[in-house]
């Protein structure tokens, strides 16, 4: 299987060229992609109910439908500038496009946004775009080395995108970043059929803000690994918030019914990274908050109190070498949905190897998923899976 | 993972790491490019920001340009006058020396990656030409002659990436900013001469200011380095 990939990976290099850049001077655009896919394995124990056909033991057929290929990405994505004010992207996935209702993390539409720089107080972007909350959000999905964020940051829980407006401003030759939003609240579901672009019946709007302090140079949100190999270490630390108000809930759609719930919810998180001769460290964590009203005060299990919790933590530590071309990653992740339930969390080790391409942008990825709490009754059934495939950047 | 670390660093035979001898913050933010004007001892530099500097070796600015480009990446005295490269819109600028007014651009046509475009220019008095080069994927080092057409191009291969590229001493002098090295190579066929480390956080500029010693300056911190080729 993994010759087979490596062959096909050859194929791929030999065909690729970089991104493209138009220009004229004063107006340029750039237009790149990435490919990916991967085959998932799932390793059923045979012991859970819940593994076999129709959930039903007496049909004696484990369900392996989940054992399949999965093309995970098929963008592209247009990168544009005019002179030193404006800025606009477009990107689409066009892996998606058969998806309307169930969208899962992200709709077709991944990036639709114009960014005006004007201003000396701050610049602005407006559209449909990425919420500056979290780095595990705002990491470009090709830097990463795995092939699934982790539950707590892969859209299920909180949005990682919603049309809005943010205001943002650098300090300290950038290693200060302020950044504040507006958006309708919706997620990425403003995009969809869902809500059919609309907002929220009570009109309000969710607000976020992100701080992040870099040291001793500025630490960008696509630095996964160390590729510069650093001599000195480099350390970034990131503050966020984000506050919504919802008269609607919007159920059944993504694990846990957490992304859009009737009733206020704040939520406050923070992440940290640090790199050093190769190797690159993140650990990031999420409290959320809800207040629920109407049908999800069912979500409070009849205790005496008006607010549960959910969140968890990240934990990643990187190694990246240049001679081998190749990088090693572990993971540890947790998630719970509800507080008010004891023992209510599901936790992951993952393990993630990355072969990188010299004669072109493609990466050969293995990712690893070890469920540490298979057993857990209380939460989804989840098992040890194993991802293997090639992401390929034009 | 232990195994794999050890096993990699087996494979980085390390090479000997030059230290400046001086260092001084120049002032202005992200210098992305440095040219020696040896007739007054000074420097010019570009910034990430579109404006040039002149600044004396103190780091002390002494002027800087009405002209405003967009995200300049190279800067090198020519036949004219100043002569600047955008990376974004691969345009190079003519400036008046006198005034750093513009006196005429030229659009270049790489269509590789927009953040990789080109990032160093150099003029070489011998050859009379232009030497440009582009970051990464691909690298590619080009001579141009004084009306910016296109006389040669190359693909190059021996850095990650290449922030800045130096005419001295009939070699050209590449340098990158994220394997922190200094390359020699041979005009004639760009083959390499030598390659050191630097101490460096993000070097994005180099010029030599004698037969021996040259300067580099990090984008991210504004220091600028002195080195000499002979290390005591």
């Amino acid at each position: 299987m993994r010759l087979a990939f490596l062959a096909i990976a050859c194929l791929f290099a030999i065909q690729t060229q970089a991104q493209f850049t138009l220009t004229n001077g004063n107006h340029s655009l750039q237009m790149s992609g990435l490919i990916s896919g991967y085959y998932n394995h799932r390793f059923l124990n045979p012991d859970i109910a819940g593994n076999y056909l129709n959930n039903n033991p007496a049909t004696g057929q484990l369900d392996y439908q989940k054992n399949t290929f999965a093309l995970n990405n098929l963008r592209v994505q247009w990168e544009g500038r005019i002179g030193n004010r404006w800025e606009y992207e477009l990107q689409v996935d066009f892996s998606r496009l058969g998806q309307t209702q169930n969208i899962g993390e992200f709709p077709a539409l991944t990036d639709g946004w114009i960014r005006y720089k004007g201003f000396k107080a701050f610049d602005i972007t407006f559209g449909y775009q990425k919420l500056p909350y979290s780095r595990l959000n705002l990491t470009p999905f090709k830097k990463e080395v795995y092939w699934q964020r982790a539950e707590i940051a892969r859209g299920n829980v909180f949005s990682r995108r919603d049309a809005g407006v943010v205001l943002s401003k650098g300090f300290w030759g950038d290693r200060i970043r302020v950044q504040v939003g507006a958006f309708t609240g919706q997620g990425e579901y403003i995009m969809t059929g869902v809500t059919e672009g609309d907002n929220d019946p009570s009109g309000q709007l969710e607000y976020v803000g992100r701080v992040d302090i870099s040291w001793p140079r500025v630490y960008k949100y696509n630095e996964v690994l160390d590729t510069r190999v650093s001599d000195e270490p480099n350390f970034s630390l990131g503050l966020n918030a984000r506050h919504v108000k919802r008269l609607r809930s919007i159920p059944g759609l993504v694990d846990y019914d957490l992304k859009i719930v009737e009733g206020a919810r704040s939520a406050a998180g923070f992440d940290f990274v640090a790199e050093y001769k190769g190797f690159s460290a993140l650990i990031e964590s999420h409290i959320l908050s809800f207040r629920p009203e109407g049908p999800d005060t069912a979500r409070l299990r009849g205790k005496n109190t008006d607010y549960f919790r959910a969140g968890g933590l990240v934990a990643q530590l990187n190694y990246f070498n240049k001679p081998l071309n190749s990088s090693l990653s572990v993971r540890y992740d947790n998630f719970s949905p509800n507080d008010l339930i004891q023992s209510n969390f599901e936790q992951t080790l993952g393990l993630m190897y990355n072969y990188f391409f010299t004669d072109a942008q493609a990466v050969f990825r293995v990712h690893y998923f070890h469920r540490l709490d298979p057993d857990n009754s209380l939460l989804l059934r989840r098992d040890d899976q194993i991802r293997v495939g090639l992401v390929l950047m034009f | 993972m232990i195994l794999f670390v050890l096993f990699s660093w087996l494979l980085s035979a390390g090479i000997p790491k030059l230290q400046p001898d001086t260092q001084v913050k120049v002032g202005f933010p992200e210098p992305s490019d440095l040219s020696f004007r040896s007739s007054k001892n000074t420097l010019y530099g570009v910034s990430d920001g579109g404006s040039v500097y002149e600044f004396n070796l103190s780091g002390k600015t002494l002027r800087k340009s009405p002209f405003e480009g967009g995200d300049l990446e190279g800067i090198s005295l020519g036949p004219e006058g100043v002569y600047v490269v955008d990376e974004r819109f691969r345009k190079v600028t003519l400036l008046d020396s006198a005034n750093l007014q513009e006196v005429k651009s030229w659009t270049l046509h790489h269509q590789g990656p927009r953040n990789s475009g080109y990032e160093g220019i150099c003029w070489d008095q011998s050859l009379e030409v232009f030497w440009l080069v582009t970051e990464k994927s691909p690298i590619l080092i080009e001579q141009y002659d004084r009306n910016f057409k296109l006389l040669k191009s190359v693909e190059w291969s021996g850095l990650s990436d290449v922030s800045a590229i130096a005419e001295h001493q009939g070699s050209l002098w590449l340098l990158s900013d994220e394997e922190r090295k200094v390359v020699q190579l041979s005009k004639k066929d760009l083959k390499e001469i030598n390659r050191m480390k630097i101490k460096a956080t993000t070097p994005e500029g180099l010029c030599f200011i004698s037969p021996s010693r040259f300067a580099i300056v990090n984008d991210d911190s504004a220091i600028l380095s002195f080195f000499n080729l002979v290390q005591p």
